[in-house]
């Protein structure tokens, strides 16, 4: 008895655990996670040349909010290098004569991505010529 | 031949414990990271190669931890390895739910932008996965035996988990704008104070853990010139290079002045200081 219990004793901690096959699944999706997430991203850093943002800007729509009018714009950045503290102008045109500027920052205007945000006029944009370009942004 | 079939099953079963346990882990570490906003912009506009060299650096200091301190208490290095990848895999998922829950990440954003953000804090996720032993302890049996295994730590061993230590907790704070915002406001005179100050307080840690006994080759010189060389010294270059390496990763100090960039590692070796010291009480 006594041998016995002493013997299971050594052996208990020399024996390799068998790892159950669910641990093995799991850690299989890990491995491929590693792999994958080291790939894609040395695929991307190696192919990728930097190129500054390139930011473009685009009337989303436009709608009455509040005291005035909210005008929605999409901008998208298909450069890859992100822009951060991206400056939005809007200006009202009649004609040659501006009529009204709004402007809004946005954060991050992350590589390859696209960012929304609005502005708001007083006056109603549909009986004007509205532009909504970027005008400035900080390296991150 | 009825006790053969039964200890697999249990084996699964506990592997399971083991898995919610990591989960566990992994959500109380990462969480702070987590709902930080300069980790989610660092998705973003991280350099591709320093976040494909940390995903690889990962998996090294994962094999070694879960070695000292796993989820499981481990009986080869191919255990080590597959309790990596579980945890690996744990953080990813970690990740990937928070995420979504908070509203980082949804589907109107491109590809690139959910993996990186993803990706940086499957790294810190996985790390709480594999810290879950010494935290959420469960059996006394495992925890005795991974306890003995951290006593024998051999000198190395010991700096292995001081610069996890450091890694882990420095990580926490070092993507945030107040790393570079408190380097900003501190004199020369500042720096140095504070680094005298981290190492009277590594020193202090230090002098506990030898009291503790935490060596088990306990060297009979105990002197403060001993530990403070063995340990508060080489603990705190430890630190340093961590925080280096970290604000390199994270692009925090790119551009910088050397002076400018030393005074930042500085303020961040303080938290690495901290994790450093205290892996050998916590770890």
């Amino acid at each position: 008895m006594t041998e016995k219990k002493s013997e299971d004793k050594k052996d208990a901690p020399k024996k390799s655990r068998k790892t159950p096959f669910w641990e093995l699944v799991i850690a299989a999706a890990g491995l491929f996670l590693v792999v994958v997430a080291t790939g894609t991203t040395l695929y991307r850093a190696m192919t990728e040349e930097t190129t500054p943002p390139q930011i473009k800007v685009s009337f989303a729509s436009s709608e009455p909010s509040g005291d005035g009018y909210l005008v929605k714009f999409r901008v998208v950045n298909s450069g890859n290098q992100t822009a951060a503290a991206v400056t939005i102008e809007g200006e009202l045109k009649n004609g040659t004569e501006s009529v009204e500027t709004s402007s809004a920052t946005l954060t991050y205007a992350p590589a390859n991505s696209e960012r929304r945000g609005g502005l708001y006029f007083s006056k109603n944009p549909q009986q004007f010529d509205l532009q909504i370009r970027a005008t400035g942004y900080e390296e991150p | 031949m009825n006790s053969e079939a039964k200890p697999k099953r249990s084996d699964t079963k506990i592997f399971f414990i083991h898995l919610a346990r990591a989960f566990g882990g992994a959500m109380l570490f990462s969480f702070p990271l987590l709902m930080t906003m300069e980790m989610w912009f660092l998705g973003f506009y991280m350099n591709g190669w320093r976040l494909t060299l940390f995903t690889l650096l990962t998996v090294p200091l994962l094999i070694g931890l879960s070695y000292y301190d796993g989820f499981e208490t481990t009986s080869s290095v191919w255990d080590d390895t597959i309790d990596t990848f579980v945890a690996y895999a744990v953080g990813f998922v970690v990740s990937i739910v928070l995420l979504s829950l908070f509203g980082v990440i949804n589907l109107q954003m491109t590809i690139g932008e959910i993996v990186g953000k993803v990706l940086i804090q499957t790294i810190i996720g996985s790390f709480g996965a594999m810290f879950a032993q010494s935290l959420l302890v469960g059996d006394q049996e495992e925890s005795k035996e991974s306890a003995s295994r951290k006593r024998q730590a051999s000198y190395f061993g010991e700096l292995f988990l001081m610069a996890v230590g450091a890694l882990f907790l420095s990580m926490s704070v070092a993507p945030t704008e107040e790393m570079i915002l408190i380097s900003y406001r501190m004199s020369d005179w500042h720096t140095l104070a504070l680094i005298a100050f981290t190492l009277l307080l590594m020193h202090a840690f230090a002098y506990a853990v030898e009291f503790r006994g935490h060596e088990k080759t306990k060297s009979p010189d105990k002197s403060f010139l001993n530990v403070f060389l063995r340990f508060t010294v080489v603990g705190y270059a430890i630190a340093l290079l961590i925080s280096f390496y970290i604000l390199w990763t994270f692009g925090s100090i790119d551009d910088m002045a050397l002076a400018e960039m030393l005074k930042t590692t500085v303020v961040l070796a303080f938290p690495a200081a901290i994790g450093a010291a205290a892996s050998r009480f916590i770890l």
